[in-house]
């Protein structure tokens, strides 16, 4: 349904948007996913017609939009710190987009009911929006998006602003709003738990370009570049040497069917280390921090070699540990372009 | 505790001396013309009102004076805003240099804005047609000189906001023309009203432009209380006349007032960083802004050189050269008068900035009711019209002592004028030091004397030059108090140059321009100098 094709955007001699291609079909959530100054909203600000691209198109259902101006797109955008009007009530902010296309009366007054409720902000249609809160100045911009039933809806880090406790609710209520509405979703965000709770795909970008598209399981489990895993948090990589089906850690051995002989780049997820009494990697707790409910441990296993390691109990630095290793949750991550250093 | 007691008893007696300052150079002025307004000689009586009233004329003044002011304010903000939207939204090269420059005319001595508006459309001007007397000449000076209120006020509001939220309506449906007018127009209408009673207070009391370049039926009240007191010698019709002004002046502040406190609840967002210009309608419009700027700013201006540069049958410095020379229009030679504005200018700084900057740190320390009504007292001066001061100066300062004939009379009333915007000036910037830095430096271990010096100081001092590069502005350019209390034997500029100017000749008129070119040169210096000193973060004008 939109269809963005090599999209690239200068400013001065800096892309910001470096040949991203992106599609998104009806119904779909899409979580643009990337560190700040990626791109992520510029890519927005295209789609959403408030900025040209130097080169590359944005088709909407198979016609060219490149050109056509904002107002004349129909899509919903909601921005960052929410850009309400404040010199508009809070219904006035939710009709605005309603009048721009001609609804009144009573119609436009129960839309804006109704979406006050969808909101949770039900009887607030009269206030200003200046003495609102932060997330209810958010609900107020998500109601003011969604108003004119948009087909694509477009959200630039939407609960990025608030404390951690109301951007937990929040996600779950906007999960479910996104099931509600038929509308096609582009969801931009810079923490991971948000895309992945939210979306059916997520798209990471860096540097302007798209780095990374798949759902958010097969990211997960199998990262398509370095940058892509350390940005989702894993950050174990490990250089073995592959023959005959096994891979050569230099401290241990794994058995791998699946990875091409010769040197490899592996990525150990999170859960392939576990301390196991009868595992046979030993190795040295050099660093142990708490969180969630989980005790995450550094343990060193060969010199210089440290990997993370989760353990539901506290261990002192400085004991021996042995490990276990499951080779499922081990993958190759192709060397390409992204090197560790630039993250 | 007993240092901080001390500290506070010395911050009462800065209150005082502003306070005792206002007392006897304002009020007390202010009183004397009331009460010679409604006491004539023998008890109360409301005789001198209807004698105004019985004179059809005065009518027609104040009828002119009201509608003239309406429409120089209408013309002015529907100019004004698309340059405030060219500067604010723009980015061009020498942006900052128009940006700057935009103010000038604004601080230009009125004299000097009548002389110039003389020279481009008066007798023999440059444009070739005789326009005094009109309403139209005086509409086009109050608009040159009134331009940059509006643009530096409304473009200030508008790079202060958030282009998001336009971007939003943008996006929610609304064309290029229905956001400016659903979106971008009611968010910048307390700007605009804002710099719309300015320029209306400003117009209303217009004295120097009106006086050079209107005539009896194109005459404002306060050229009528100047004409009533010093020409006719009706000190009592000036008087009730003062009175009525200073009745609807202070009307008007009142109701400014009132809306500027309601407009401060409005928290503006995020700053816009000015874009380049894209397509070509955004350059074609903001060339025919530039263009618009440069024409109505720069051509008074040239003229007004071209023609002191004028001499019989080509150019010369020859009117310059006159200046030296004695003449029967001045008790001195009219180079003196540069030397006496300077003097004039340098007292009146002094005063202003010594007794401004006291009252600002008592407004700026003080933020409640004490605060607020102090402000209030110092604002006084600025909606009492100059000539009124200058007649109040006349009226009163006979008892206990006569003054009225001090050199030094002249340097209190400029300063009484300046004080005003030295206090505008300066509290936002002293409001500025926050206390954070103040507790910072104090949990380092520095003494309450020792913060001061490093915290206060250095920032006060910024403020001290940036209010008296104002002052000597203001001083440079007075002319409606000058008019009554500078001596013969020691004119202004403004008041020389007026002299010149009533006078009929060419050679006189020559002068008078030559003059003027002088003028708007050290006021421009004094000026660009202060634009150098700004700190970006104070807003206005």
């Amino acid at each position: 349904m939109l269809d963005c094709r090599r999209l690239t955007v200068r400013f001065g001699a800096k892309a910001v948007l470096d040949d991203a291609s992106i599609a998104v079909e009806p119904g779909e959530v899409v979580a643009v996913l990337g560190p700040s100054g990626s791109g992520k909203s510029t890519l927005l600000r295209v789609i959403a017609g408030l900025q040209k691209p130097n080169s590359g198109a944005v088709l909407w259902r198979g016609d060219d939009i490149t050109s056509t101006p904002a107002h004349e797109r129909g899509f919903g955008l909601m921005f960052q710190d929410y850009a309400l009007f404040p010199h508009r009530s809070v219904a006035a902010n939710v009709a605005f987009g309603l009048e721009m296309r001609r609804v009144g009366g009573a119609v436009a007054r129960s839309r804006v009911d109704e979406l006050l409720d969808l909101v949770g902000l039900t009887g607030m249609a009269g206030r200003s929006v200046t003495e609102l809160s932060g997330g209810e100045q958010q609900r107020v911009a998500l109601a003011r998006t969604l108003a004119p039933s948009p087909e694509l809806v477009m959200l630039d880090e939407p609960i990025g602003a608030l404390d951690r406790a109301l951007r937990d609710d929040l996600t779950v209520e906007l999960a479910a709003i996104f099931r509600d509405i038929e509308a096609a979703v582009v969801y931009v965000t810079h923490d991971q738990g948000e895309a992945f709770g939210l979306a059916d795909r997520v798209v990471v970008m860096r540097h302007g370009a798209i780095v990374g598209d798949a759902p958010p399981d097969e990211l997960w489990r199998r990262p398509p570049n370095e940058f892509v895993a350390r940005f989702l948090g894993m950050d174990t990589f490990v250089t073995a040497v592959v023959s005959g089906g096994v891979a050569d850690l230099g401290w241990t051995s794994i058995p791998m069917a699946d990875v091409p002989p010769g040197r490899n780049r592996l990525l150990l997820r999170p859960e392939a280390m576990t301390v196991d009494d009868a595992g046979k990697i030993e190795g040295v707790v050099v660093g142990s921090t708490f969180a969630a409910g989980r005790y995450s441990l550094s343990v060193e296993v060969d010199s210089g070699v440290r990997l993370a390691v989760g353990s539901p109990r506290p261990l002192s630095v400085g004991s021996l540990v042995t490990l276990s290793i499951d080779p499922s949750a081990i993958v190759i991550v192709p060397d390409g372009q992204s090197t560790s250093s630039d993250v | 505790m007993v240092r901080d007691r001390a500290l506070r008893r010395l911050a009462g007696a800065a209150a005082l001396v502003p306070l005792g300052f206002l007392a006897y150079f304002f009020v007390y002025p202010v009183l004397s013309i009331l009460a010679s307004a409604f006491f004539p000689p023998g008890g109360f009586g409301l005789d001198a009102f209807r004698e105004l009233a019985a004179r059809r004329s005065l009518l027609g003044v104040a009828w002119f004076t009201v509608w003239q002011a309406v429409v120089s304010t209408l013309v002015t903000v529907a100019v004004g805003i698309p340059g405030a939207h060219a500067l604010a939204r723009h980015e061009f090269r020498g942006r900052k240099l128009v940006r700057a420059a935009t103010i000038v005319p604004f601080v230009m001595p009125t004299v000097v804005v009548g002389s110039a508006f003389l020279a481009l459309l008066g007798r023999n001007g440059a444009l070739g047609i005789d326009m005094r007397g009109t309403v139209w000449l005086i509409l086009a000076a109050h608009v040159f000189y009134n331009y940059a209120v509006v643009v530096r006020t409304v473009g200030t509001a508008w790079e202060r906001m958030d282009p998001r939220i336009e971007e939003a309506a943008r996006v929610l449906g609304a064309s290029p023309w229905r956001t400016f007018r659903s979106v971008t127009l009611p968010m910048l209408r307390p700007a605009i009203a804002s710099a719309a009673s300015i320029v209306f207070l400003f117009t209303l009391t217009s004295f120097g432009v009106i006086l050079i370049l209107g005539n009896l039926a194109t005459a404002t009240i306060e050229v009528e209380i100047w004409r009533l007191a010093t020409s006719l010698i009706d000190l009592r019709g000036a008087a009730a006349l003062a009175t009525i002004q200073l009745v609807a002046v202070t009307a008007v502040l009142f109701a400014y007032s009132r809306y500027q406190e309601r407009r401060s609840v409005q928290v503006q967002p995020a700053a816009a960083r000015p874009t380049r210009p894209a397509t070509w309608r955004q350059r074609a419009l903001l060339a025919a802004n530039l263009g618009f700027m440069a024409t109505l700013l720069l051509a008074p201006l040239a003229v007004l050189v071209e023609r002191a540069l004028r001499v019989d049958g080509g150019y010369g410095i020859g009117n310059f050269r006159r200046l030296l020379v004695d003449t029967p229009i001045l008790l001195v030679k009219p180079v003196a008068s540069v030397a006496y504005s300077l003097a004039y200018a340098a007292g009146a700084t002094v005063v202003a900035v010594t007794i401004g900057l006291m009252a600002a740190a008592v407004v700026a320390r003080r933020r409640g009711l004490v605060g607020r009504w102090f402000d209030t007292v110092l604002m006084l001066p600025l909606g009492t019209s100059a000539v009124t001061l200058g007649f109040g100066f006349l009226v009163a300062l006979d008892e206990p002592v006569d003054i009225r004939a001090a050199v030094w009379l002249v340097a209190i009333g400029h300063a009484l004028v300046a004080i005003p915007f030295v206090v505008r000036i300066t509290v936002p910037i002293m409001r500025s030091i926050r206390v954070r830095l103040r507790e910072a430096a104090a949990v380092l271990g520095a003494s309450p004397a020792r913060v001061w010096r490093e915290v206060d100081l250095p920032v006060i001092g910024r403020a001290a030059l940036v209010a008296a590069g104002f002052s000597l502005a203001v001083s440079l350019g007075e002319f409606g108090a000058t008019s009554f209390l500078a001596r013969p034997d020691a004119p202004t500029m403004p008041v020389a140059i007026y002299r010149f100017l009533s006078r009929p000749g060419s050679v006189n008129f020559g002068v008078a321009m030559a003059l003027s070119v002088v003028l708007m040169v050290v006021t421009t210096v004094a000026v660009l100098a202060v634009e150098r000193l700004r700190p970006d973060d104070t807003s206005g004008f």
